[in-house]
């Protein structure tokens, strides 16, 4: 097997690894995905911001 | 673990209860999320069947004001309940309506909500034909599982086929 052969191995061998966390995640019951919406909120609020984009960021503390 | 959707849920099925609103159900990325991985969104969009009044005009004014009695305020097209930004929108046309009307119940947490079904929302994340309605197509077909007979008789009847076909060959 050349490198590119191995390579190519390894690749496909990630991306199916990839596919497979996805559809874990899709598994997932709706409170914990709504919990991972808030995190990705976090993660992506200040680029937006950073765009002049206004987004709030669910507030967990507001009741 | 999430008061505030939960609360945001809580107010939007009282306000159904008091007839302020008619039928309603979550749409847009949330719903798509029910279906896939959670993905990044910032509202919960939720759709309501309207009458219109007397002059043929849908108007969210109602709405609005029984929302400000309860102390919540709009913010600019959305509505803050318990820190999470609800957009409202009214059915805005045939499909909307129908996916409406056969909206799944689920529950979240201890409410029960609506939610379109996953081939109202695939069609129409196609009829609104966005570049990221194309992307949440992809998501929905490799991590959901359509009934791909009621999906084509949705796409056939609402003129979808052609988009259909250019999006998934």
């Amino acid at each position: 097997m050349d490198k590119m052969d191995q390579l190519k191995k390894i690749a496909d061998q990630a991306f199916r690894s990839k596919e497979a966390r996805r559809a874990q995640l899709a598994k997932l019951p709706f409170e914990e995905k709504v919990r991972i919406v808030v995190e990705l909120q976090k993660i992506q609020a200040p680029i937006l911001r950073a765009r002049g984009i206004k987004v709030k960021v669910w507030d967990l503390k507001s009741r | 673990m999430l008061p505030d959707m939960k609360l945001a849920l809580e107010v939007v099925n009282r306000l159904e209860r008091d007839g302020i609103i008619g039928r309603y159900a979550i749409g847009g990325a949330m719903a798509a999320v029910f279906y896939t991985e959670p993905v990044s969104t910032f509202d919960i969009d939720i759709f309501i069947a309207f009458s219109a009044n007397p002059s043929g005009l849908i108007s969210l004014s109602p709405l609005y004001e029984a929302l400000a009695k309860k102390g919540f305020s709009v913010s600019g097209e959305h509505v803050e309940i318990g820190g999470v930004p609800v957009l409202f929108l009214a059915a805005y046309n045939a499909l909307v309506e129908e996916a409406l009307e056969k909206a799944v119940e689920i529950h979240y947490e201890d409410i029960t909500t609506r939610i379109f079904s996953l081939e109202h929302v695939i069609a129409i994340a196609l009829q609104t034909g966005r570049p990221k309605d194309r992307g949440r197509v992809a998501m929905l077909l490799s991590q959901a599982k359509p009934d791909m007979t009621l999906l084509d008789d949705i796409l056939h009847r609402y003129g979808l086929k052609g988009i259909w076909t250019k999006w998934t060959s």
